[in-house]
C-alpha cells in the first residue's frame, strides 16, 4: 500500500462538520486569520499545519544550523525564518509551526540537520501529540476570561510572548503571534483534548458573536 | 395589612413604575413592579411574614432588607433558599415561604415552639444515644425535621453561571461613598481598578439615607463614571484567599479576581437590639424602614416606635413621617442625640421623645404574625429595665436603630487582625496585612468627610496597609435586655436566645469558638453579621471576663452564602477520545469512562456486557481480535544515561537489553510499593520506548522528572501517549491477518520473536511494532502516528474479515489478561504492595545497584511478606458468584479481599484474584463472604490459561 493512499484524519473534523463548518483550503488562511475578523471573534482549527519540538542541550545549536532564528529567551515566539514560527518553551526545548500565512520547507530541514548530527538533540513528533487552534478578533481576552487564569492585560501577554497555563483545566501553550500586522494566537494542547477544547473554545466564542473555520490539513 | 402600601415618588428609587409585574407567594397572586425585590413587593401588598424560622418556626419577615439574615429564606421556581430580600422581581416569579408544614399563616410546625422548654441548646448532643440503638429510631424524625429549605427533585437543573477570571490593580468591596472614592483614586492614578457592591446600585447607607452624603453621592457617581473602573454591582464579595484572590458573586456570574491590593469599604452593619418578641414581623431595623420607604416605595408599617441608641434612629423618624407613619415615639437608651437639632426636629413632627428608655418586649397579633405593640420601660442607672414603670405603645412597626458594627468579616479573612474594641465599643481592625486597605465606616469613620477622605486615601498609589482613619464616633454596645419569659433571640438564624447563651457557659462550654459550636450562634446563613456582638456580650456578662478578653470567632469564607449552581464550573469535565473514537461508535461500542478517556467496554447493547464480552475473548482465543489501546502511556527515553537512568527507576536490567527487544518495566517508589508497570523496547542504544498504564503514567512521568532534577543524567525524557495510535492485534491468526499488510518485515517467530520490538511499514504509515502478550495469544501491538489511527483501524478490520477479526473492548481484555493470571496495578495491587506480594520479588532482586526501591526491598525481603495475591477458582453455579471487593475470610477474621474476578468462558469455571494474609502456599481453598454467605472456593495456580505461555510464543 502506498504513501499516497494514506489518509490522515484529525478527530476534531467530525466536531466542526456537527456545526457545519466546511473545512477550507489552506490558502484561505491567511485572509482568515489576519484578514479582517467580520465577527469579534474568529476560531480557527489549524491541526494541519506541520510542527515540530526540538529539545535538549544542542537544541538551539540545531535550529541555527537549520537556519532558524531561535528567541534569546525562554517563553517568547518569533519568525524562526519566513513561514515557520520558533517558540521558545524553555531554554532547551523549541516549539516550531508552519506559519498560518505562508507554508514553509524550513521544518523538514530541521529533521535533515537532526539527521546529520542527532547529539543531545531530541525530536518531538509534536505535529501528531498537539492540536493547533488559531484565535484572531478583538474578543480574544473576553474569550480567555472564561477560561484561564492568567491577566492577558498584562505585559507578559503582549505578542512574542509564549504562555503555558491552563486552559479549562488543561495544560495550554498559547503562542501570542503577530502576523502581517494582525495579531492572532494559536492555541496548542493533547491532541486527545482537541475535541472537548474545540467544543469549549468554540461555545465560549460564539457568546461573543465569534464564528468559526477550519483547515484541510495540509 | 391587606391594603397597598406603596408610597409615590420620590420614594422609590429603585422602582421603574412603567412596568408592572406579576407574581405569586404562597399560591395567591401579587403586583409588583421592576426594581422590586421580592420582599419589597410583598410588603407593597401587605405580606410581612416570609417564612417559619428554623427551630421553633416562628413567622418570620425583613429585618436588614439588604440580605443579611435567614429571615427573608424562601423557595423560588424550585430553588430553596433564596433570599427574597435581594431577589429582582420578575414577571411570573413563583414562591412559597420555607421551614412550613401546611402554610406561612398555619404552619403545623409551629407546635414544636410548645415543646421548646424541652428543647434547650445542645439538647442533640446528650440525647437520642441511649439506650442503645434509639438512634436508629430517632433519626428518620430529626432528619425530617433539619435542614434549611429542600430542593426540588423536578425542579430544571439551575442554569450554569458564567465563571469569569479578572485581574486589576486595585480591587474596592464596597459602593458606598469611601468605596467610590477609593476606586476613583485608584482609577486616577492609572490603576486598573475593580468596585464591587452587592446592592443594585451605588451610594451604600447614602442610597437610602441621602442626608449623609449632603448631595455629594451624585458627584462622586459622575466622577467614577468619567474613570475606566469597571463597576459590578448586585456582586457580592464572598471571600478573600491567598494574594489577594477573591471571589464575587451575582446572579448570572462568578467573578475569580486577582487583585494587587484591596481596599475594604464593606461598611457597617446595623445591629439588633435583643429583647423578647424581637423577631415578629414588622420589628426591622431602621436602614430596613428607610431602605422599605426610600428605595422600593413601600410604607412600612401605619404606626412606629423608635428604638434609638444612635442619631440615625431620628433621621429614620422623620422619613418615616416623610412617609406616611404616624411615628408613636423614639425610646432612646441614651440621654438624647448627639446632634440636638434631631431632636427638636422629632418634636416639631410631633412625636415623643423617651429618654434613657428600653424595650421591654413586643407583643404581637394572633400567631405571631405581626407585631402588635411594644412596651418599653426606663433604664435604670445600671442599665436594666425597670419592671414598674412600664409603657405600652401600640404600634405595627418597630424601628430600631441601636447602632452599627463595621463589617469586618472579610477583613479577617484577608489576615487582618480584627478585635472588639472597648475604647469605641466596636470590633476594629488592630493589624492589616501588606496590600490590604479599610476604608469608610468599616474603619470607624463617623460621617461622609471622614468615609471619603479615607477611601481616597486607601485608593491612592502607594496607600499604606494600616487601616485609614479611626473616630469614636461609630459605637454599636450591644443592647440585650433578658425577660423573664425569654424569647430574646440573640441569632435570628438558630432560634438562639439569652438563656441558651447562658446555658452553654453553665456547661463549660466558655470559649467563644466553643460557644459558637455548642450553641451554633453565628453558624447560620447571616455568619453571626448581627449576632457576634450580642453574643460577646452576653458571654461577657455570663463569665465576668471582658469583651476584649473574650475575643472573636474565625472568620471564614464565604462571607455570604453561595448558591451551589454558582459554584459549578462550565466545562468542568474535559474528556479525552482516542483517534479512532468513532470507528467505535460506528461499530456500535458502548464506551465507558477510564478516567478522562473514553473506551469501548464492549461492542455491543449496554445491557448485553458480560455476553458481548464472553464472545469478544472466545474470538482471540480462537481467531483473532484487535482493541484500541491508545490509551496506554507511552514515555521516551532518550540520551547517552537512558538505559542507566531507566535502571534507577524501574525494576529489572536494561543497560544489557539489546537493541530490538522488550523487557517487562516494573515502577516501584522508594519504600518499595509498586506503582505502575509497562514495558520497555530498545530501539536504538541511546532510546527506549517505555509503555506505562493509561492512569499511571502521567504521576510516573512526574516523579522521574522530578528525580532527574537531583541526578542531572544525560536522559530526555518526552511523553508520547497522544502522538501514537495504538492497536494490539491479537490471536492464532494474527500473524497472518498482519503479514497482507505489512510486507516489509518478516514476522515469523524467529525473525520477530516474543518480547521483541521491529519498525515495519504498515498500510503505508510508518509503525512500531511490539510482540507483547497481554492477552496470552500471538498478538503484535502495533504503534502508528495518531493522524494514521483510523487508517490503520480501518486497514487491519478489512485485512482481518477472512480470518474473523472482531473487535474486543476493555471487559473482554480483561477477563484474557485474568486468565493469563496478569495483575492488574491499582486493582490486585493496592498503596501497600510490594513485587513479593505479587509474585516479583525476583525481578525486583535484580534490580541495578542505583534503583531508587532497592533498599526498600531488600529490607522488606528480610522482614517477609505479610500477604499475596492468590489464584482462585470455583463452579459457576453452586454458590453465589464471587464479587470484586468480597471478603477472604478465615473464621470470624478478614484476611483479604477479591481483587478481579470473572467467569472464563475458555475455561468454563469461575477464576479470580484476591490479595490475602499469609504466606504463599498456606492455604488450599479460600472462604469468600459474598453477600453475608461464605463460599468456599478453590485455590489455583496461576496462570489459568496456558501456563506455559506456548500460545503467546508462537
Amino acid at each position: 500500500m502506498s504513501a499516497e493512499r494514506i489518509r490522515r484524519a484529525y478527530l476534531v473534523h467530525s466536531e466542526l462538520a456537527l456545526h457545519g463548518i466546511v473545512l477550507r483550503d489552506p490558502s484561505d488562511m491567511p485572509a482568515l486569520l489576519v484578514g479582517p475578523v467580520a465577527g469579534t471573534l474568529r476560531l480557527l482549527e489549524l491541526s494541519g499545519l506541520a510542527r515540530l519540538g526540538v529539545k535538549g542541550p544542542r537544541a538551539r545549536a540545531l535550529l541555527n544550523a537549520a537556519g532558524l532564528d531561535c528567541p534569546a529567551e525562554p517563553n517568547r515566539v518569533t519568525l524562526g525564518a519566513p513561514g515557520v514560527i520558533v517558540a521558545a518553551l524553555s531554554r532547551s526545548e523549541f516549539l516550531l509551526s508552519t506559519t498560518p500565512e505562508a507554508s514553509s520547507p524550513k521544518i523538514s530541514s530541521v529533521r535533515e540537520a537532526w539527521a546529520r548530527s542527532p547529539d543531545e538533540s531530541y525530536l518531538v513528533e509534536h505535529g501528531e501529540s498537539l492540536y493547533c487552534f488559531g484565535l484572531a478578533g478583538a474578543r480574544r481576552q473576553d474569550l480567555y476570561a472564561r477560561l484561564c487564569s492568567i491577566d492577558f492585560g498584562s505585559p507578559a501577554s503582549e505578542p512574542g510572548r509564549v504562555l503555558q497555563t491552563k486552559l479549562a483545566r488543561l495544560s495550554t501553550i498559547i503562542l501570542r503571534c503577530d502576523g502581517q500586522g494582525a495579531a492572532y494566537d494559536l492555541i496548542l494542547g493533547d491532541v486527545s483534548f482537541a475535541t472537548f477544547m474545540w467544543r469549549t473554545l468554540f461555545e465560549t466564542a460564539q457568546r461573543f458573536g465569534g464564528e468559526a473555520a477550519g483547515i484541510r490539513p495540509l | 395589612m391587606a391594603e397597598s402600601a406603596r408610597l409615590p415618588p420620590p420614594f422609590g428609587t429603585r422602582l421603574d413604575r412603567s412596568r408592572p409585574l406579576k407574581f405569586r407567594f404562597e399560591g395567591r397572586e401579587y403586583d409588583g413592579y421592576a426594581g422590586d425585590v421580592l420582599a419589597s413587593a410583598l410588603a407593597a401588598n401587605g405580606v410581612w411574614a416570609l417564612s417559619r424560622s428554623f427551630k421553633l418556626h416562628r413567622p418570620r419577615g425583613v429585618v436588614s432588607m439588604s440580605g443579611r439574615e435567614a429571615n427573608t429564606l424562601v423557595h423560588v421556581d424550585g430553588v430553596p433558599n433564596v433570599l427574597a430580600d435581594r431577589l429582582p422581581l420578575y414577571q411570573g416569579l413563583v414562591a412559597r415561604g420555607q421551614n412550613v408544614r401546611g402554610s406561612i399563616e398555619h404552619d403545623r410546625g409551629a407546635m414544636i415552639a410548645s415543646l421548646s422548654h424541652f428543647l434547650p441548646v445542645g439538647f442533640y448532643y446528650q440525647a437520642f444515644y441511649k439506650p442503645a440503638g434509639a438512634w436508629r429510631h430517632w433519626e428518620p424524625l430529626i432528619r425530617s425535621l433539619a435542614g434549611l429549605g429542600a430542593p426540588d427533585a423536578d425542579a430544571p437543573e439551575p442554569r450554569a453561571v458564567d465563571h469569569e477570571f479578572a485581574t486589576c490593580d486595585v480591587a474596592v468591596v464596597g459602593g458606598g461613598v469611601a468605596g467610590m472614592a477609593a476606586a476613583i483614586a485608584a482609577a486616577g492614578a492609572g490603576a486598573r481598578a475593580m468596585l464591587f457592591d452587592d446592592q443594585p446600585c451605588l451610594g451604600g447607607a447614602q442610597d437610602y439615607d441621602p442626608s449623609l452624603a449632603d448631595g455629594r453621592l451624585a458627584s462622586l457617581r459622575d466622577a467614577l463614571a468619567g474613570t475606566k473602573a469597571r463597576v459590578c454591582l448586585n456582586t457580592t464579595v464572598t471571600g478573600i484567599f491567598a494574594d489577594n484572590a477573591l471571589i464575587a458573586i451575582s446572579a448570572s456570574a462568578l467573578l475569580h479576581v486577582r487583585a494587587k491590593r484591596i481596599v475594604l469599604a464593606t461598611g457597617a452593619d446595623e445591629q439588633l437590639a435583643v429583647f423578647r418578641n424581637n423577631d415578629l414581623p414588622g420589628v426591622m431595623l431602621g436602614s430596613a424602614a428607610s431602605r422599605l420607604a426610600r428605595c422600593y416605595g413601600v410604607r412600612p408599617g401605619r404606626r412606629a416606635t423608635i428604638v434609638a441608641a444612635d442619631d440615625e434612629g431620628y433621621r429614620v423618624a422623620l422619613t418615616l413621617v416623610q412617609a406616611g407613619v404616624e411615628v408613636q415615639a423614639l425610646a432612646d437608651l441614651r440621654e438624647g442625640p448627639v446632634d440636638a437639632t434631631l431632636a427638636v426636629r422629632l418634636e416639631q413632627a410631633g412625636i415623643e421623645i423617651l429618654p434613657r428608655h428600653g424595650p421591654v418586649e413586643a407583643h404581637a397579633t394572633r400567631g405571631n404574625m405581626h407585631v402588635s405593640s411594644i412596651v418599653v420601660a426606663p433604664l435604670s442607672a445600671e442599665g436594666t429595665l425597670s419592671r414598674e414603670r412600664v409603657r405600652e405603645i401600640q404600634c405595627d412597626l418597630v424601628a430600631v436603630s441601636v447602632g452599627r458594627s463595621p463589617s469586618l468579616g472579610l477583613a479577617a479573612q484577608a489576615g487582618a487582625k480584627v478585635v472588639y474594641d472597648s475604647a469605641v465599643q466596636a470590633l476594629a481592625v488592630q493589624d492589616c496585612p501588606a496590600g490590604l486597605c479599610i476604608a469608610g465606616a468599616a474603619a470607624l469613620c463617623c460621617d461622609a468627610d471622614d468615609a471619603i477622605a479615607s477611601g481616597t486615601e486607601a485608593g491612592a498609589a502607594g496607600a499604606r496597609a494600616v487601616p485609614a482613619t479611626r473616630k469614636s464616633g461609630a459605637r454599636a454596645p450591644a443592647f440585650t435586655f433578658a425577660h423573664p419569659k425569654g424569647k430574646e433571640f440573640v441569632d435570628l438564624d438558630e432560634d438562639l436566645q439569652i438563656g441558651d447563651l447562658l446555658d452553654t457557659v453553665a456547661h463549660g462550654y466558655a470559649h467563644i469558638e466553643l460557644v459558637k459550636r455548642f450553641s451554633t450562634a453565628g453558624m447560620g446563613p447571616s455568619q453571626g453579621k448581627h449576632s457576634a456582638l450580642p453574643v460577646l456580650a452576653v458571654v461577657a456578662s455570663a463569665t465576668g471576663a471582658s469583651p476584649d478578653a473574650i475575643g472573636l470567632t474565625t472568620a471564614r469564607p464565604p462571607f455570604f452564602p453561595e448558591p451551589m449552581a454558582t459554584l459549578a464550573e462550565p466545562h468542568a469535565e474535559p474528556f479525552r477520545l482516542t483517534p479512532m473514537h468513532e470507528c467505535h461508535v460506528a461499530l456500535g461500542a458502548n464506551m465507558i469512562a477510564a478516567g478522562p478517556w473514553l473506551r469501548p467496554s464492549h461492542y455491543g447493547a449496554a445491557g448485553d456486557r458480560l455476553a458481548c464480552a464472553e464472545n469478544e475473548a472466545l474470538a482471540v482465543r480462537n481467531n483473532a481480535g484487535m482493541i484500541d489501546v491508545s490509551t496506554l502511556g507511552g514515555i521516551e527515553f532518550r540520551g547517552p544515561d537512558a538505559a542507566a537512568f531507566l535502571e534507577r527507576v524501574c525494576a529489572g536490567r536494561f543497560a544489557d537489553t539489546p537493541v530490538g527487544t522488550i523487557r517487562y518495566a516494573l515502577m516501584i517508589d522508594e519504600s518499595g510499593v509498586i506503582i505502575d508497570d509497562g514495558v520497555a523496547a530498545r530501539l536504538a542504544d541511546q532510546h527506549f520506548y517505555v509503555t506505562a498504564t493509561t492512569s499511571g503514567v502521567d504521576a510516573f512521568l512526574r516523579r522521574i522528572r522530578w528525580w532527574n532534577t537531583q541526578w542531572r543524567m544525560r536522559v530526555d525524557m518526552t511523553a508520547v501517549t497522544s502522538a501514537f495510535a495504538k492497536v494490539n492485534i491479537a490471536g492464532p491468526n494474527s500473524r497472518a491477518i498482519l503479514a497482507r499488510v505489512c510486507q516489509d518485515l518478516d514476522l515469523s517467530g524467529a525473525a520477530f520473536p516474543f518480547m521483541s520490538v521491529r519498525t515495519a511499514t504498515i498500510a503505508g504509515v510508518p509503525a512500531r511494532l511490539l510482540r507483547i502478550g497481554y492477552v496470552g495469544e500471538l498478538g503484535y501491538e502495533i504503534h502508528v502516528p495518531t493522524s494514521c489511527g483510523v487508517h490503520l483501524w480501518e486497514t487491519l478490520s478489512e485485512s482481518g474479515k477472512p480470518d474473523g477479526l472482531k473487535p474486543f473492548g476493555m471487559d473482554a481484555q480483561r477477563l484474557l489478561r485474568l486468565e493469563k493470571g496478569h495483575f492488574i496495578v491499582g486493582r490486585d495491587s493496592d498503596a501497600l504492595t510490594h513485587p513479593r506480594e505479587v509474585g516479583l520479588a525476583g525481578l525486583a532482586r535484580r534490580s541495578a545497584a542505583g534503583f531508587i526501591a532497592k533498599r526498600s526491598i531488600e529490607m522488606r525481603e528480610r522482614l517477609g511478606s505479610p500477604r499475596h495475591l492468590v489464584g482462585f477458582r470455583c463452579e459457576r453455579d453452586g454458590g453465589p458468584r464471587p464479587q470484586e471487593g468480597s471478603l477472604v475470610m478465615r473464621g470470624e477474621t478478614v484476611i483479604g479481599r477479591v481483587t478481579s474476578t470473572a467467569y472464563s468462558p475458555t475455561l468454563k469455571h469461575v477464576i479470580g484474584l484476591a490479595l490475602i494474609q499469609g504466606a504463599k502456599g498456606e492455604s488450599t481453598e479460600l472462604e469468600l463472604k459474598i453477600g453475608g454467605v461464605v463460599r468456599r472456593v478453590q485455590v489455583a495456580k496461576t496462570p489459568f490459561y496456558d501456563p506455559d505461555h506456548a500460545r503467546q510464543s508462537l
